[in-house]
């Protein structure tokens, strides 16, 4: 048998992240070593494994299962209400399954992802009641336990459960947080996008960043708030129409007023279409429109030239459009 | 027939003792706290139908409650199953029935260990454990030397160590 040059406390105390530096070290050089004993090694470690409680472990409260319990079984005319009891117990049950259906191939510690992929939407019901579409290419995620704390990839409308105790908030990839208490409201933040955007619909909502600014902003139905990536400043306008910002809920594309260059980043992101401008001036040139997002890029292209006079072609290597 | 209320009772002391160790158990085996806490939840009512039929002991009451809790855990994994469509869904569902008793096993050995440790040293260990505090925190909130802790954590693994041996 091998003399172990490192004990288990030491071994432990690595596993559990509590070891100084030192310890750590001589770990590391051990394991690296002639001396390292791996069977001994992997034994500390599976202990540490199952040892492992469940993550809210304290939080569990007997007396309010107790409570549950006896509502259900406990009734005066025991058979028929217990019955109804359950019955109404048992289509909670179905309705729990068939979320954990959808979500769980994504469930991996704990975390719940959903995603979707280029030219789908997904209407997800969390378990609070609240509702989240999800634009196409976009990708939310939260810990089981906590379905009121959202990261977002890409674009999303909430339209959020009321619950005072517990703040709804959405964090994007760059730290923005927007938090609400009973509300509806749409995020979009591609990471390709050289802004996030966030529009309130009803209610109220509170914005705040980590990278970008350090007041937090207040938003009104209508508000619309634009920070640019780039210098991280946010600029609140009101929203005239509502419809362009939540046209891709109903499978469209809308656009009003907005900069070639801009239409090319949603096609790209909802899409994976990608256009390449050779035409500054036409880069910048405004279009409104509307569009299925299953019409054709060619059909899109060719409705956009009837109002401005461009030219485009594929690159079929890069399959890239050109547009001049 | 005993009265309501002497039942009620009853159940209240099962909660106490059971509830806690079902609960964690299904848990890690779903992986979702509603779905864990409501199979536990069908597993008492369950036992509430059927007290009459069983022993009025501790140990027929808690292996009624595993395996009901156990049965209610395959089905609600073999309907997720269903609905994924999985093809072979007899091996599937026999490898998941061998490794949630596994599992249940190995819950039962690790509080079996606690209650073997000396409580000391069970208390240094899980403060550890579960506390996630480094030896010198533990040897100063115990006010005890930082060997003292490390010979506590040391005599805890080497029991986890000899007791767990076919699991690691």
């Amino acid at each position: 048998m091998k003399t172990n040059i490192v004990d288990e406390t030491e071994v432990w105390a690595y596993f559990s992240n509590n070891s100084d530096e030192a310890t750590r070290i001589k770990v590391e050089n051990w394991k690296n070593s002639n001396d390292f004993d791996e069977p001994f090694f992997n034994s500390i470690k599976k202990i540490y494994e199952v040892t492992e409680k469940t993550p809210f472990n304290e939080t569990i409260d007997i007396e309010k299962e107790k409570t549950k319990f006896f509502a259900a079984v406990a009734p005066v005319d025991r058979k028929s209400s217990s019955y109804k009891q359950y019955l109404k117990y048992a289509a909670v049950m179905v309705l729990f399954i068939s979320i954990a259906g959808i979500a769980y191939q994504s469930i991996s510690k704990n975390i719940v992802t959903i995603e979707t992929g280029y030219g789908a939407e997904k209407q997800i019901t969390l378990l609070d009641g609240s509702v989240v579409w999800l634009n196409t290419n976009s990708k939310i995620s939260y810990q089981e336990n906590a379905p009121r704390t959202l990261k977002l990839f890409g674009e999303a409308f909430f339209e959020v459960a009321k619950d005072k105790t517990h703040p709804f908030t959405v964090e994007t990839s760059d730290k923005v947080i927007v938090k609400a208490l009973g509300t509806s409201f749409n995020v979009k933040a591609y990471p390709k996008d050289i802004y996030l955007e966030t529009t309130l619909i009803t209610g109220k909502v509170e914005v705040s960043s980590k990278n970008y600014f350090e007041e937090k902003i207040i938003m009104l139905p209508k508000d619309n708030i634009k920070i640019l990536k780039a210098d991280g400043i946010p600029v609140k306008t009101i929203i005239k129409n509502k419809k362009t910002i939540l046209a891709w809920r109903t499978g469209k594309i809308r656009f009003e007023n907005t900069p070639f260059k801009d239409i090319a980043t949603d096609l790209n992101n909802q899409l994976n279409i990608k256009l390449v401008f050779e035409n500054d001036a036409i880069a910048k040139s405004r279009f409104t429109a509307v569009f299925d997002k299953s019409t054709p890029i060619e059909e899109i292209l060719e409705v956009l030239r009837t109002s401005k006079n461009f030219k485009y072609n594929l690159n079929e290597q890069t399959n890239e459009w050109i547009i001049k | 027939m005993k009265s309501i209320r002497a039942k009620k009772e009853k159940f209240s002391k099962l909660f106490d003792i059971h509830y806690k160790r079902l609960f964690n158990y299904a848990f890690k085996v779903v992986s979702n706290r509603d779905i864990a806490e409501g199979l536990v939840q069908e597993t008492f009512i369950k036992l509430w139908e059927n007290i009459g039929n069983i022993n009025d002991d501790e140990r027929s009451i808690e292996s009624y409650l595993i395996t009901v809790l156990k049965h209610k855990i395959i089905d609600n994994h073999r309907k997720k199953q269903t609905q994924e469509k999985h093809l072979n869904l007899y091996k599937l569902n026999t490898e998941f029935t061998t490794s949630i008793d596994g599992q249940w096993e190995l819950e039962k050995e690790i509080d079996n260990i606690y209650n073997s440790l000396q409580p000391k040293t069970s208390e240094i260990f899980k403060l550890s454990r579960d506390k996630g505090l480094t030896y010198p925190e533990i040897a100063s909130l115990k006010n005890i030397s930082i060997k003292t802790v490390e010979s506590h954590i040391s005599k805890a693994l080497h029991t986890f160590r000899k007791r767990l041996k076919d699991y690691l």
